[in-house]
């Protein structure tokens, strides 16, 4: 479980990431070459943030959830944004 | 991941910092030498020390070009200065068909003109190259391995700002003979007097890992959301497909397909109805 929950917080955290940045990236409707270069700064503040916060609870199941749950509200939005042909 | 907040940043600020402290400390050790790179490479090549530049390097030089290469197209010259004693010629040929390198290259004596053939040896390009791609391994996984390692140290670095209730006091705190509590001690103070340096280095290997990981991944979820919505594309299109009334074989032209679906109306699509 501990290993799991390991993968969860640093895949899942990196997934989480992706997708938080790519919202971003999508609502702040930026110029592409200011677009690129917040991602890749606030990247490493959102990554960092979120890994410190996966790794602080003590229940390994609970962050699992989480981290699926996180995944899924945000990728999922964005899943059917694209469905709709944005 | 143990009790508490602060016993959680130190197991991270453990585990984070000395999984890939090894591959770091190589990658800061090669990347501080890396800064006189010019310098080890002329010190490894001994043939390169004779050279004395003098004024009439210049002169040196275009004698050279003008009598190995006067048809060139172009001449280039690079004068030694307080980093390098040599002379570097390079030329591009009328025939040769321009390139991304420079063409034929020679490292000249900058007093006589003679050429140096010098050993084959990267010198202190080895280390440059080593403290970002590290040695034997493909460009990307080397790329992709000390960005990760850099994300590392970056959340190591920052957990352990955490790890301290009294960073103020602490760093004033001084307990010698108290063996691990010393070392601790000792580890506050030279990890707080260099933190901003670490920060610094830290930034540009993670510019590494934004250019190269984060990069790659933001291309991968654009080149999904566009592979997605060419399925869901081609999904609709089937969907519409058996809706369509039209004789079996029969081609709809796309105002067919816009009336039934007026959002993509302006969509060039083809609908195919199937034989049953």
């Amino acid at each position: 479980m501990k290993v799991v929950r390991i993968l969860a917080a640093v895949v899942g955290g990196y997934t989480l990431t992706a997708a938080l940045c790519h919202w971003l990236e999508k609502l702040l409707n930026l110029a592409d070459r200011d677009e690129q270069l917040l991602t890749n700064i606030v990247f490493f503040l959102i990554y960092l943030v979120l890994l410190m916060v996966l790794f602080c609870g003590n229940n390994h199941r609970k962050i699992i959830l989480t981290t699926v749950a996180a995944n899924t509200a945000v990728w999922l939005p964005w899943i059917l944004v694209a469905e709709g042909g944005v | 991941m143990k009790q508490g907040i602060r016993e959680s940043m130190i197991w991270l600020h453990t585990w984070s910092s000395l999984l890939l402290g090894w591959l770091l400390f190589a990658v800061f050790l090669t990347g501080t030498i890396a800064f006189f790179q010019v310098e080890v490479s002329h010190w490894m090549k001994p043939e390169q020390h004779a050279s004395a530049p003098s004024e009439k390097s210049l002169d040196v030089g275009l004698d050279y070009l003008g009598q190995i290469a006067p048809q060139a197209k172009f001449w280039q010259i690079n004068l030694p200065d307080e980093r390098s004693r040599t002379l570097g010629v390079s030329w591009e040929n009328p025939d040769e068909q321009p390139q991304r390198r420079r063409g034929p290259r020679q490292i000249i004596d900058a007093s006589t003109g003679e050429p140096i053939d010098s050993r084959e040896t990267r010198g202190g390009g080895f280390l440059y190259r080593f403290h970002f791609e590290l040695y034997h391994l493909p460009r990307g996984t080397a790329r992709w391995i000390v960005g990760i390692a850099s994300m590392m140290m970056f959340v190591g670095l920052m957990t352990g700002l955490f790890t301290r209730r009294k960073l103020f006091a602490q760093f004033f705190t001084f307990r010698p003979k108290r063996n691990a509590m010393s070392w601790i001690d000792a580890h506050v103070v030279t990890g707080l007097m260099a933190l901003p340096f670490h920060i610094m280095i830290t930034l540009s290997g993670l510019m590494l890992f934004a250019n190269t990981c984060w990069s790659s991944t933001l291309n991968l979820v654009k080149a999904a959301a566009v592979s997605m919505a060419a399925t869901v594309d081609a999904a609709n299109n089937n969907s519409r497909s058996r809706t369509c009334p039209a004789q079996p074989g029969h081609r709809i032209s796309p105002p067919c397909s816009a009336r039934r679906n007026p959002a993509g109306a302006h969509r060039h699509r083809t609908c195919v109805s199937k034989n049953p």
